[in-house]
């Protein structure tokens, strides 16, 4: 048996294992990562290497400490989860029940956030990505999505998946739940991985206005409707890590990196550079999806965030 | 030839594990020799210094024997002016080798500047910072005033620090107080709340625990109370909790029988019961007076002295006096707090790894296992990273003992020759801090001193014979 010490557990996460125990199921380990469905919820247990997500237990050993979950506990095995440890065949995974070395993913917004400061975000974040064309020029969504597509974004370089990311797109810009629900019929599932690009993007759309949103005058009505037509048809859609990822991000609860590049804070201002190149490291191109889907919908939201638009959620 | 081949074959193999991993696969026997080439640029010296084996290990058994009979206890508090030689108040000390203004880090500028504030020399930030680029401010390394400090290690004239006095062989060691976690001057900040702390440390923490200390019956003995600590948990250098509970728990009797006012006593006590890492500077202060009980050991190859001022890393042996010899200060492999990354980090900066100078911190991680949950890796590379360092030190220690390993003693003693020879680094884990000067601690991990600076030390050696 070997023990693997959690440096840090993401409250979703604890509140689920509260009380215990639990019966989860072994979806698969990597050198860096193993995932535990525990009824429809996606516990990512990962190595240091990996950015915080909100889904995870992170552990303090590098990767390649989770090799035994393949060889013990295999895929589709049972997995035991209690407060304080996870039992994945001859890898347990510990830490203090009484004292969890718990994180909360929740973003910080600070009272007197802007539409515009929304906006400068993302202008900025785009002009790091390379998309300086799209960052001067938000009045037009299909030209923000060819610019997406020229910076080198699967999604927007084929036509189903840019048609998709215009809807999406529409939406925010409109504050009109139609076309993003419309959007996310064309992302979800769109890409290969355990993550598709898709998902990642309708992630980072998600994360982003449910942190931001009230900020640039979004309504709860809007934000409701909107976050559900983005999320809610994802657990039939795509896979149950993503789903939950999902799930999660219309609650404002996305990775560490992703969720400082939208921490309007001075501290955050300061951060978020170091952030994006943290987040980049994110999967084989999930942290870039969701740099770009965050750049986006910040400088879309922020851009009707100051003036009159009806809220047609 | 066809003889040799005729029959079974016992096979050693050195270095490619693929050739024995493959002989084996082939059921034949295999003895594994672990074996490298020496540091680049060390085979002449370890050839000159072979030469001399016998006088050398000679010295390195009076350089250890020194350090193991070393009693380091606490005598009092004091004013780091009044205490340390020629620390006037435009002087300020730091951790590691010698640096110039120019050269220094974000941290250390910080802790330059929070100091220099605190002394009144500067009345705000920009004051500090042109004294310090027109040379109104001295510097100079603890290490050579008898002092450490853990981090950027600042240390000036009013600070008050530990007074700590080897028993055996009467020299002393010093060492500031710890101020706690989070935005504190070792990492570089110097805001209001930084200096009204230092301030507090030293108008009131100073004398509350001047005054238990002379209510002890005896001194405060450090050698038997980070003895205990390493079979607690504690390493001496991340993990200190131990030795900070013991420390309380000797001081309490002291601390509710001093004539001091209530609110002082109490707010000294949850200062430090606040602080898993307070007993940090006692243990730098004893390792600082342990090794300089062998310092100054003719021929000896025994390091006295690792030490890191954010940009190099510094090494003194016992055999070539007071003089440093430096590489660059290592990038720290570790775990981050949230909301940080290898972007944000400080190479690595302090002198607490006079810990591991005198065997425990990294030497030591085997008797930590809990502290991979914030250096990184599992229980298991904890053990491991202190069985490899018995390959390059001198000997075991007699006071500082391993549960875990069997009350194995301590690796102590590291034998720069052995170093280079084998190309095991000394396992240092240390804070992170973050290169900007005010942000504090960003994580904790292990980092590996730069084999140049030993590869220089060595030649320095063989050249003295």
């Amino acid at each position: 048996m070997v023990t693997l010490p959690a440096h840090l557990v993401a409250t979703p996460v604890l509140e689920r294992l509260t009380p215990g125990p639990h019966d989860g199921v072994v979806l698969g380990a990597g050198a860096t990562a193993a995932w535990v469905d525990l009824d429809g919820f996606v516990i990512a247990i990962t190595t240091r290497e990996v950015p915080l997500l909100p889904n995870a237990i992170a552990l303090s050993a590098g990767s390649g400490a989770l090799v035994g979950v393949d060889a013990g506990a295999g895929v589709g095995r049972a997995a035991r989860l209690a407060p304080g440890r996870v039992g994945l065949g001859s890898v347990q995974v510990t830490w203090d029940p009484a004292a969890p070395p718990g994180w909360d993913p929740t973003v910080p917004v600070p009272s007197g956030a802007t539409g515009q400061a929304v906006g400068a975000r993302g202008a900025a974040l785009l002009r790091a990505l390379g998309a300086e064309g799209a960052a001067d020029d938000h009045q037009h969504t299909p030209s923000l999505v060819r610019e997406l597509g020229r910076i080198g974004l699967a999604t927007a370089a084929d036509p189903e998946g840019a048609a998709g990311l215009a809807w999406l797109f529409r939406g925010i810009r409109e504050r009109d739940p139609e076309p993003a629900a419309a959007g996310a019929r064309e992302l979800l599932g769109r890409g290969p991985g355990l993550t598709p690009e898709g998902d990642d993007l309708l992630a980072a759309v998600a994360g982003t206005v449910a942190v931001l949103g009230p900020a640039t005058g979004m309504g709860r009505s809007f934000l409701h409707s909107f976050l559900a037509a983005l999320v809610d048809p994802a657990p039939e859609r795509t896979t149950a890590l993503s789903a939950t990822l999902l799930e999660l991000a219309a609650h404002g609860l996305l990775a560490e990196p992703a969720g400082r590049l939208l921490d309007l804070s001075p501290a955050g201002e300061r951060a978020w550079p170091a952030a994006l190149a943290r987040l980049r490291r994110l999967g084989h191109g999930s942290g870039r999806a969701y740099a770009t889907g965050i750049a986006a919908a910040c400088l879309l939201g922020g851009a009707t965030g100051d003036r009159a638009v009806p809220d047609r959620g | 030839m066809s003889g040799l081949l005729g029959q079974p074959l016992k096979v050693v193999n050195a270095g490619v594990e693929l050739f024995a991993a493959e002989l084996e696969r082939q059921q034949a026997e295999v003895a594994r020799v672990e074996w490298r080439p020496p540091a680049d640029g060390a085979e002449g010296a370890l050839e000159r210094l072979g030469a001399r084996a016998g006088e050398i290990a000679a010295a390195n058994d009076r350089a250890v024997a020194a350090m193991q009979a070393a009693e380091p206890r606490v005598v009092g508090i004091g004013r780091a002016g009044d205490l340390l030689p020629g620390l006037d108040e435009r002087t300020l000390l730091h951790a590691g080798p010698p640096i110039d203004w120019a050269e220094m880090c974000g941290p250390l500028r910080g802790a330059i500047i929070g100091a220099a504030i605190h002394e009144g020399i500067a009345a705000v930030p920009e004051e500090a910072v042109r004294l310090a680029e027109r040379g109104g401010l001295r510097f100079g390394p603890c290490h050579e005033r008898g002092a450490v400090g853990p981090m950027a290690g600042v240390v000036s004239a009013s600070m008050p620090v530990w007074v700590v006095e080897n028993g055996a062989s009467g020299n002393r060691a010093f060492c500031t107080l710890n101020e706690g976690l989070g935005k504190v001057l070792r990492y570089g900040a110097y805001d209001t709340q930084v200096l009204d702390r230092l301030a507090w440390m030293r108008d009131v923490l100073a004398r509350v625990l001047a005054a238990a200390l002379e209510r002890l019956p005896e001194p405060l003995d450090l050698r038997a109370l980070i003895a205990q600590a390493l079979q607690m948990g504690d390493e001496g250098h991340n993990r200190n909790r131990a030795g900070t509970s013991l420390l309380l728990r000797t001081l309490l009797p002291a601390l509710l029988t001093i004539e001091e006012p209530t609110a002082d006593v109490v707010a000294a006590a949850e200062f430090i019961s606040g602080n898993d890492h307070f007993f940090l500077n006692l243990a730098m202060a004893a390792g600082k007076a342990t090794a300089d009980a062998a310092a100054g050991t003719a021929s000896s190859s025994i390091v006295t002295a690792m030490a890191r001022n954010g940009t190099e890393f510094g090494v003194r042996l016992a055999g070539t006096g007071d003089r440093w010899f430096t590489g660059p200060a290592g990038v720290v492999d570790g775990l981050y707090l949230p909301g940080f990354g290898p972007e944000d980090a400080n190479r690595d900066i302090g002198d607490s790894t006079i810990t591991e100078t005198i065997g425990i911190g990294g030497m030591a991680m085997a008797a930590a296992p809990a502290i991979v949950r914030f250096v990184g890796g599992s229980p298991s590379d904890a053990v491991a990273a202190t069985l490899a360092m018995y390959d390059i030190t001198w000997a075991e220690s007699a006071s500082y003992q391993l549960p875990t390993l069997g009350f194995r003693g301590t690796p102590l003693g590291i034998d720069a020759r052995e170093v280079v020879h084998t190309g095991v680094l000394p396992t240092v884990n240390t804070g992170i801090a973050h290169k900007d000067p005010g942000v504090g601690q960003v994580g904790a991990g292990l980092v590996e001193p730069p084999m140049e600076a030993f590869v220089a030390a060595t030649r320095a050696l063989a050249d003295t014979g």
